[in-house]
């Protein structure tokens, strides 16, 4: 089964570092000037994206380039009104304020902290006129990562890190890591799902061995390819006990079309056996 | 179990639900303002949804009662249908519904009473004919009753709209507020079945054939008019002996008096939809069946198509021979 890919988005190289220590990554090349990393046993990548929903945005989609049915977090810290200092929260609605448009990441297991709206504007101000989280990235980095992935493996973390009385004011680099760092084993619980899922979808795709050992000593046209694959899939499901390249060896086929009909014709007679083994 | 329910933002004061959100206090409640935001944007994925489906609460606008497809219809006169939810709590591999949205959250529209109303209309243009309405389309009728209440709802309106018929079809066993209440002449309940070998592969999460069968004959017993549906007819190793074993299963416990009517229908999809479905359940068995493009659908062959609809016809009518059979041809969704 191939394993699963989750990618982390982060503004911060402050917000980078612990991500990047705790999950052991190593620096893979930047791309125009992003910053990447990555664990590829793990299957963890992490791209710096800087700040801003254009930057999130543009991050995601480099990091996209390299990696299919990829899992996406957008890791960050924010401030909130009323929340205390290190509080976690997982966007349930991503709005983005100046473009007015909506984002519902989707729960499809357990999530480990509470969620909340975040909304994305492009300058942080002194004043929140409602009670949800207010951040820079969210919305880019979901309009993007939604171009790539279903929305059940996108979601947007975020760590409260101080009130409103302090928007606006920098927090000093190393706050902003301890702030990730108190939040890796939820992040971390986060993964695990993730993992799973994007494994799960990329299992679709693969193709059948036999299909690359038939591709190798015969020459089938792309619509052919197409056909084989579904064969194939088809076979080793009705069929498992005989091995396809044996039995097309055995029977003498030896073109594209001649192994796409006898195939065909072979499992046309095979009545599915449910409740009973083939 | 719901974890999360979202619910477009002016009905958070309309009393069902209100009555709803009660029900579920440690749910996370995320208004919105439409259902269609949540509800089938692109990007999402229906099998992943499907493993921790979520509630939306909606209101329907529009369109509340609509022609029921050809081959869904039991009589010869006008059958509509009208669905206050949206995706069903089971997981049939050979369900439409899987194909024909994006998301498997669970839709239910609170307005019954606009349903109402235009039923009432549509009784009142039917000239005469008396109309069949179906509520079991897009959602299974009783699966989920207990957070719906919808039997409880509108099986006492019907009960006072002698000229209309309800069809309620399911697979559910839940029928408790149908027991709690007497026999209504016009509402049908109908079970759906496939031979218990193919309902335990491909009807993920659904009641077994004999407690199914067993809660028909139960109704059949309070007096409830029943319907029988096999629809979809699978093709498989052994499906003579399997169909034989169903309808033999089913007329031991329903007796002939207490059956108002049978339909059967072929496996189709339509060709769009079954490359989603196949997309999502590659290695899926019936979907990997033999199964060839026909016109715009997905289906056996005729040949063998004919073979298992005159089989199964054949000892319906011999095993209730005074019933009203409605066969489904190919073409019906």
């Amino acid at each position: 089964m191939p394993t699963g890919q989750v990618n982390f988005v982060v503004a911060l190289r402050a917000e980078a570092e612990p991500i990047i220590e705790y999950f052991g990554m190593s620096p893979v090349g930047s791309v125009e000037g992003f910053y990447r990393a990555g664990n590829i046993q793990s299957g963890i990548g992490l791209i710096f994206s800087g700040i801003g929903r254009n930057n999130a945005a543009t991050a995601v989609c480099h990091q996209a380039c390299e990696t299919n049915y990829a899992a996406w977090i957008n890791v960050g810290t924010l401030v909130h009104y009323g929340l205390p200092l290190g509080e976690p929260r997982i966007a349930h609605k991503v709005y983005c304020v100046p473009t007015r448009r909506s984002w519902y990441p989707q729960f499809v297991f357990e999530i480990p902290c509470p969620t909340a709206t975040v909304r994305t504007i492009d300058r942080i101000s002194k004043n929140f006129p409602t009670d949800d989280l207010y951040d820079t990235e969210a919305s880019g980095f979901y309009e993007a990562a939604a171009q790539f992935s279903p929305h059940e493996l996108i979601h947007s973390f975020k760590v409260v890190h101080g009130s409103q009385a302090r928007a606006g004011e920098a927090l000093p680099p190393n706050d902003i890591s301890s702030l990730v760092e108190d939040n890796l084993k939820t992040i971390n619980s986060l993964i695990r799902p993730l993992h799973r899922l994007s494994a799960e979808l990329r299992q679709r795709r693969v193709d059948p061995e036999e299909h690359r050992e038939l591709l190798h000593d015969l020459h089938f046209t792309t619509t052919q390819r197409r056909q084989l694959r579904r064969l194939l899939r088809r076979w080793s499901i009705n069929c498992p006990q005989v091995k396809v390249t044996d039995w097309v060896k055995s029977n003498g086929l030896t073109n594209a079309s001649s192994v796409i009909t006898s195939i065909t014709e072979h499992l046309e007679s095979i009545p599915p056996t449910f409740g009973l083994k083939p | 179990m719901i974890e999360t329910i979202y619910i477009e933002e002016d009905l958070q004061v309309h009393p069902r639900a209100s009555r709803l959100l009660k029900r579920f206090p440690g749910a996370r409640i995320i208004p919105c303002q439409h259902y269609t935001e949540v509800f089938n944007p692109a990007a999402q994925s229906f099998d992943l949804q499907k493993q921790h489906p979520a509630l939306i609460l909606a209101r329907k606008k529009g369109n509340l009662v609509l022609p029921a497809p050809n081959g869904f219809g039991i009589s010869n006169g006008p059958n509509f249908y009208f669905s206050h939810m949206l995706n069903c709590l089971y997981d049939c591999r050979y369900c439409f519904l899987q194909g024909m949205f994006r998301s498997a959250h669970y839709v239910l529209f609170v307005n019954f009473e606009d349903f109402e109303a235009e039923i009432d209309s549509t009784i009142a243009n039917s000239h005469e004919q008396t109309p069949y309405f179906h509520s079991g389309y897009d959602c299974d009728s009783l699966a989920l009753e207990s957070l719906t209440g919808f039997v409880k709802h509108f099986v006492p309106f019907f009960a006072k709209r002698p000229d209309a018929f309800l069809e309620l079809r399911t697979k559910s066993i839940a029928i408790g507020n149908l027991l709690n209440i007497p026999p209504v002449p016009n509402v049908v309940v109908a079970f759906s079945f496939t031979p218990a070998e193919t309902a335990v592969a491909v009807e993920h999460g659904c009641p077994s054939i004999r407690d199914r069968v067993h809660a028909a004959g139960e109704l059949a017993g309070a007096g409830w008019p029943i319907g029988i549906r096999l629809d979809p007819l699978l093709w498989y190793k052994g499906w003579r002996a399997g169909y034989d074993a169903l309808i033999d299963k089913i007329a031991t416990a329903i007796p002939s008096s207490a059956l108002h009517s049978a339909s059967l229908g072929p496996l189709r999809f339509p060709s769009d939809m079954f490359q989603k479905i196949e997309r999502m359940y590659p290695e899926d068995k019936l979907l990997n069946g033999p199964l060839i493009r026909r016109n715009r659908f997905v289906s056996y062959s005729e040949p063998r198509e004919a073979q298992l609809l005159s089989f199964v016809e054949q000892r319906l009518a011999n095993a209730f021979p005074e019933t009203n059979l409605f066969p489904c041809a190919l073409g019906a969704t």
